[in-house]
């Protein structure tokens, strides 16, 4: 797939470029990038739900053996939300401050499935109720503002999950949260995924947030996906020099003692490139310590230095 | 605001302030209104009685949970809000603290005066946000955000463009980029411009309110290792707030942590760090340690498959 932007003044930028990702069902698969790396761009074009400038030129997303990019209008309609559904970034900018919580949840279903006003409601309350509120009813008349971020992300996903969808794009559903509340959030969306067998999609710049939750991680840089493995392969034995960056950072956030006073932090040098100005080659290869000369000349295909693993790197081949 | 007599007296007395510390926050206290419209108010003290001292070229690092109360001594400090007793100094200067008939200037003369007076107080204070971009007007270009601190100062059109590019030079961002609208500039971009319009007018004290929180780690580690470098080369002060006790423990010369709007422990960042007194500092670090296993679960250093 590859997705682009126009610019105001008549130029393209290609945010995704390119990619190719398969699903499987009931499968968690994170997508891990930096920020402007293409992944939310990606998130979006999968559901039509990018804006007017921008437009998806290429490829196709299979969804059940159909092409969601080629569907009408009311078809992709009866898939958003029951089929497929999104959990957003900051819900305070996608629930509708002037209705409450349930009702939001509520007309999710009138959209999708066919049950009389009571079992609606009756329905709504199962769901805060599973999302972890204590108090289900008082939610449910709840405004927006009057919940915390971390409320507002359970209304969201239990809008998400009201009509029991087979695939959950999470787009950064815990950045805007304290480390308790991620680690909450996280939780519950490994149960959800458990309990009703749904596929997840989920987006992150943090590698922590797919521990012990992702089956699977992307590694995207500048519009592409460079490298795809198992949770444990890419993090335990990454391939490409910039996840191994990566890691290393990570792994030097964790040390034995506790640290204090003013230290140097990890990272990488530079910065991803700007999608109007891409490096000619392999994209990482300004910032890459084992850069050869091929790297600037053109872009590495996919090889298979282990089963299932392709990385997209003129290190494991040529 | 029952507390007014009160803190009027107070103001008067000589203030024990050593005049060495760049920032002095003296029995800080600020409350919101929450409720109704007339009726059914209730007064909600978001700081109470918080007392901070930070040495030049020092880094006190302010942690707690959301509604913690940081934010808001953070807003008392670069004079976004007035604190509703107690009194604020800044290299020696008293910036906040009732004087009656004047809100916190300290010079009552003539308003004109004052309100030079209180610019140039203003300037040795400049604040970093979060999301920055929310904090720059996104048809102005980088240039226009970082000149118009000067702008308004008076300086002239030539000083300003030679300021704007010795800043964006010393955040690391490229002087050719300064005509490119904010919107062009990725989170760690905007986050080094908004830092250059905070040193264009030579603060004394940065305020940074979260300035780390939501980037990725290489980004976070990029702007801390700036800071560092900048502070170092400025000699700056630094007040930094955030609820990541882990990251900014790494920037801070001490710790100072709050919860329900007063400040339950303080102390050097390794003693903070190492033996932690109150249940709030061992909760925040609880946090800390485990977004740590986390990142050692997935980087190999104890083991676990992914769950099935």
């Amino acid at each position: 797939m590859s997705v682009s932007y126009a610019l105001q003044d008549g130029t393209q930028i290609r945010a995704v470029d390119d990619l190719s990702l398969a699903v499987r069902s009931v499968e968690v698969v994170g997508i891990l990038g930096e920020s402007g790396c293409g992944k939310s761009t990606l998130a979006n074009a999968i559901l039509r739900l990018l804006p007017g400038h921008a437009g998806c030129e290429r490829g196709a997303v299979y969804f059940r053996g159909r092409d969601l990019l080629r569907m009408s209008e009311a078809n992709l309609r009866a898939i958003r939300g029951r089929d497929i559904s999104v959990v957003p970034q900051d819900p305070a900018l996608t629930l509708n401050p002037v209705l409450n919580a349930g009702s939001q949840i509520a007309e999710v279903l009138r959209a999708h499935l066919p049950l009389r006003a009571n079992e609606r409601r009756a329905r709504v309350l199962e769901l805060l109720a599973e999302v972890g509120f204590d108090r289900p009813e008082e939610i449910y008349g709840a405004y927006p503002h009057q919940l915390s971020g971390g409320q507002r992300q359970r209304v969201a996903i239990a809008q998400a999950i009201s009509c029991e969808p087979a695939l959950l794009i999470a787009d950064e559903p815990t950045s805007k949260l304290d480390a308790p509340l991620q680690a909450e959030i996280i939780a519950l969306l490994g149960r959800i995924r458990r309990e009703h067998g749904i596929a997840i999609v989920m987006i992150s710049h943090d590698p922590a947030v797919f521990a012990g939750f992702a089956d699977r991680v992307a590694v995207m840089y500048a519009g592409r996906v460079v490298e795809i493995g198992t949770t444990a392969q890419i993090f335990r034995n990454p391939l490409h020099p910039y996840t191994q960056a990566l890691v290393q950072i990570a792994r030097s956030e964790v040390g034995a003692a506790p640290r204090a006073g003013r230290m140097r932090f990890a990272a990488i040098d530079g910065e991803a490139p700007d999608p109007s100005c891409l490096p000619a080659g392999c994209r990482f290869h300004p910032r890459c310590p084992d850069r050869m000369e091929v790297c600037s000349q053109r872009y590495p295909q996919a090889f298979l230095p282990e089963p299932s693993r392709p990385v997209n790197c003129f290190k494991y081949g040529e | 605001m029952g507390n007014d007599s009160k803190s009027d007296l107070k103001s008067n007395l000589p203030s024990p302030v050593s005049a060495d510390a760049m920032l002095r926050v003296r029995a800080v206290s600020k409350r919101y209104v929450r409720g109704g419209l007339l009726w059914n108010r209730t007064q909600v003290a978001a700081v109470d009685g918080v007392d901070l001292e930070i040495p030049p070229g020092r880094t006190l690092a302010l942690v707690g949970e959301s509604g913690s109360g940081k934010s808001t001594v953070a807003r008392c400090v670069a004079r976004l809000e007035e604190p509703d007793a107690g009194e604020i100094w800044i290299a020696g200067e008293r910036i906040a603290g009732r004087i009656p008939g004047n809100l916190g200037s300290p010079q009552p003369d003539s308003a004109r005066q004052s309100a030079r007076a209180n610019l140039l107080l203003r300037n040795q204070v400049q604040m970093v946000f979060q999301d920055s971009i929310t904090s720059m007007n996104p048809r102005f270009t980088a240039r226009r955000v970082i000149e118009e601190p000067l702008l308004i100062m008076g300086v002239s059109a030539q000083l300003r463009r030679d300021a704007a590019r010795t800043a964006v030079n010393e955040v690391g961002l490229s002087a050719d980029w300064l005509d490119r609208s904010v919107m062009e500039f990725s989170g760690g971009q905007r986050q080094r411009l908004a830092i250059a319009r905070a040193l264009v007018v030579r603060p004394k004290l940065l305020v940074l309110d979260e300035a780390l929180t939501g980037l990725d780690l290489s980004t976070q580690g990029q702007i801390a290792n700036l800071l560092l470098d900048l502070q170092a080369a400025h000699s700056l002060t630094y007040l930094l707030i955030s609820h990541d006790l882990a990251l900014v423990a790494r920037m801070a010369d001490t710790i100072a942590v709050m919860a329900k709007g007063r400040i339950v422990e303080k102390g050097p960042a390794f003693e903070i760090m190492t033996a932690p007194k109150h249940e709030e500092t061992l909760r925040l670090l609880s946090w800390a340690r485990a977004a740590q296993s986390n990142l050692a679960l997935i980087s190999g250093t104890a083991v676990s498959g992914p769950s099935a």
